[in-house]
């Protein structure tokens, strides 16, 4: 079954099956064959109708950092569904990391911290991601409507419609967005849409050996991953903490979240990620007053010479 | 260097059988042949060597060489020559020192470039002129003191107008794309606002300079009246209307957005100063005004000089009304300011558009020169208030591109904007 049945009958239960047309005959012999083919050539064109929305549960991912094991899986099976180019292999002398960071052609990126203290040494390693946020930036500032937050409650990029303007790459606190050199659009982790349309988990949960990727409902998520951190601590792990269940300051829950064990910032994620629109409009203000007024005041300048 | 072998040229341990080769020794030329890389395969080698890489390993071995690797390896490599063995163990120096991800930012920065600077200047410029111009014609009175006001504002407005749009399609990923930036309506983000601002501004601006010019061939007085049929005033009438009633907002929305657009961003140097609208925004009549002046001097006719004027204090309150706003960016954006108060852009700001563009005209405005001299100090200033407002736009969005790549401003850049 290619990919594309598999999609279409996904839908099916929703009503219509797109290909339940079927030839009828109605005549007999050479001829009536022929009259049969005028009269079937244009059949009733059926779709497939949307039903009812369903109640569905927001998607997600835990990144359980205390168990990956920095094997990349997840950036291999990536770029494997989503048929994304290489990065080659950059390393900068720092660590087994070469990707650096998120980007268009780069969904899942695989950070390596190696920490040599005085005292203890450690190596810390997460697989990074878009953080599908709640109320994402990216999503507000995007001017051609190609990001969306599809039925899952995930932030998704149509490629079909994005024109490259660049203006969610600068809205992003995470700096997750890019812009690909192939064709010139963002991209970013779809959380596998098209996999979650046929009931798949998407590829890097499906490829991580130590379920140190987890997909599912967020809120189920966000009870496993407490009752994780719990049990980490009873084991003595005093220093993991979740990342993103909550909201961080004015900036939104992430429905992609992470279990940590050292500060954000050792991981390339904001302590405090801003969220750029809160208070546009105050901004919008104090730039159409200072526009409004400096042409009140050329009115009374332009009308006192006129007075002259 | 020797001759690339089919056995392993470099002898390590690894597959010594296997056929692969690394990428850029296979293709190696010859010792002495002319503008051959003799120097850079073998410190490629070398460092392969140091690493265990083996043949069969498919690996870009420019990577591999130390020369091009970052700043933060250098400075490793400089500390083990200096005899800090802790640090080249591995981000051991993090231990100690703020947290951080081996000085990689945790923000991508800004691709917009010299288009997106050059559009900000003349958007803003266009829409100062034709707000002006609208101004002018409204107060001219009957006889027509800013008739010529009028017409230069319009035609600037306009030719500064038209590049405007091909600007910013050639910054685009996809340009053949641009007309999606059309297909909704979603004023919630700044950059549809401005790209509706843009396309009825422009469409406007064509419209204004259109009556203009039909007005200009038979104006006979040069006093903006015209003695035609009522058909051809009622049509007038209403045009001016038009470009006053609808035009002056979509004029006012294209200078105002682009600081918005700026600020409404995570970008350290940008995010959430309530200051950039505004700056930007007084930075549009600031340049509309001078253009229309310089214009005006230029043509050197004496009956511009009540316009002049004009212009001359609507340039000096502009200028300080930028200056306010520029100071009230700054203390706004604290230590995030530093990309455009330092180097090259440190010049660009605080030298070009503060220095040159704001305190000199205001200064050459108001000398106690002789009235003969006066012509040519007007149009310095004018030129030089306009080279400022370029250079605040250029070196804004460029300091963008430092400020989000400085991986410890942009670190701690997330408390700050969080605060505004």
């Amino acid at each position: 079954m290619t990919p594309l049945n598999v999609l279409n009958n996904g839908n099916s239960h929703h009503g219509g099956n797109g290909h339940s047309h079927t030839y009828e005959h109605n005549h007999d012999g050479l001829l009536g064959q022929i009259i049969d083919s005028v009269e079937n050539a244009f059949p009733p064109r059926q779709t497939a109708m949307p039903g009812p929305d369903e109640p569905r549960a927001r998607m997600g991912f835990f990144t359980d950092t205390s168990l990956c094991i920095g094997c990349k899986a997840c950036e291999v099976a990536c770029k494997q569904w989503n048929q994304l180019p290489s990065d080659g292999l950059d390393f900068r002398g720092t660590s087994y990391d070469n990707t650096h960071m998120l980007n268009a052609t780069t969904w899942r990126h695989v950070a390596f911290k190696e920490k040599f203290g005085p005292d203890s040494s450690r190596w810390l390693m997460a697989s990074d991601v878009c953080k599908h946020c709640e109320e994402a930036p990216c999503q507000q500032s995007c001017p051609t409507g190609a990001i969306v937050y599809n039925e899952y409650g995930d932030v998704y990029v149509q490629n079909d419609i994005c024109n490259g303007c660049a203006y969610c790459i600068i809205n992003c606190p995470f700096g997750v967005l890019g812009r690909a050199d192939e064709d010139g659009h963002a991209h970013k982790c779809t959380l596998c849409y098209d996999r979650q349309k046929i009931g798949e988990v998407p590829a890097c949960a499906k490829a991580c050996p130590t379920a140190s990727i987890q997909f599912g409902p967020v809120d189920e998520l966000t009870d496993r991953a407490r009752a994780r951190v719990e049990e980490l601590h009873g084991q003595g792990n005093t220093d993991a903490y979740l990342y993103g269940d909550k909201p961080m300051g004015d900036y939104s829950r992430l429905n992609s979240f992470f279990l940590l064990e050292d500060h954000p910032a050792e991981y390339n994620l904001p302590e405090h990620p801003p969220q750029a629109f809160k208070g546009m409009a105050k901004r919008y203000f104090a730039s159409f007053l200072a526009g409004v007024s400096l042409l009140a005041a050329a009115g009374v300048f332009m009308a006192q010479g006129a007075q002259k | 260097m020797p001759e690339p072998t089919p056995t392993n040229p470099i002898g390590t341990k690894h597959n010594p059988g296997s056929t692969a080769t690394l990428t850029n020794e296979g293709t190696a030329p010859k010792p002495g042949t002319p503008g051959s890389p003799t120097q850079q395969p073998s410190k490629n080698v070398a460092a392969a060597k140091v690493l265990g890489i083996g043949s069969n390993d498919i690996v870009n071995l420019n990577s591999l060489n130390p020369d091009n690797w970052s700043d933060e390896s250098k400075r490793r490599k400089k500390a083990k020559a200096d005899g800090e063995e802790r640090d080249v163990l591995g981000a051991g120096n993090y231990a100690s020192e703020e947290p951080g991800y081996y000085g990689i930012s945790p923000i991508k920065a800004p691709l917009w470039k010299w288009e997106i600077a050059i559009y900000f200047f003349l958007g803003g410029l266009s829409a100062g002129a034709y707000c002006l111009a609208r101004i002018g014609e409204l107060l001219g009175g009957k006889k027509g003191k800013y008739r010529k006001l009028t017409q230069a504002g319009t035609y600037i407005a306009t030719a500064a107008a038209l590049p405007c749009a091909p600007l910013l399609i050639h910054d685009l990923g996809d340009p053949k794309r641009f007309h999606h930036m059309l297909r909704v309506v979603k004023l919630s983000s700044p950059m549809n606002f401005g790209s509706w601002a843009l396309t009825g501004y422009t469409a406007l601006s064509v419209l204004a300079s259109l009556r203009e010019f039909v007005k200009s061939r038979h104006d006979k007085g040069g006093k903006g009246e015209v003695a035609e049929s009522p058909a051809a005033r009622a049509l007038d009438t209403s045009v001016m209307v038009t470009t006053d009633i609808a035009g002056i907002p979509f004029a006012l929305s294209l200078a105002g957005y682009t600081g918005v657009l700026l600020s409404t961003s995570a970008n350290p140097l940008w995010g959430r100063n309530p200051w950039v609208g505004a700056l930007f925004s007084a930075s549009a009549v600031h340049a509309g005004s001078s253009s229309i002046r310089l214009t005006l001097e230029l043509e050197g006719d004496k009956k511009n000089a009540t316009a002049i004027e004009a212009l001359e204090k609507i340039d000096t309150v502009a200028a300080v009304a930028e200056a306010v706003c520029s100071a009230g960016y700054l203390h706004a954006a604290g230590e995030m300011s530093k990309p455009i108060v330092t180097g090259k852009y440190g010049w660009q700001f605080l030298g070009g558009a503060i220095g040159l563009g704001l305190l000199a005209p205001s200064i050459l405005d108001h000398l106690p020169i002789p009235k003969k001299a006066k012509r040519p100090v007007s149009i310095l200033a004018c030129v030089l208030s306009l080279t400022g407002g370029f250079l605040l736009r250029w070196a804004f969005v460029h300091a963008g591109h430092d400020a989000a790549l400085d991986a410890g401003l942009a670190r701690k850049s997330g408390k700050k904007i969080s605060s505004l």
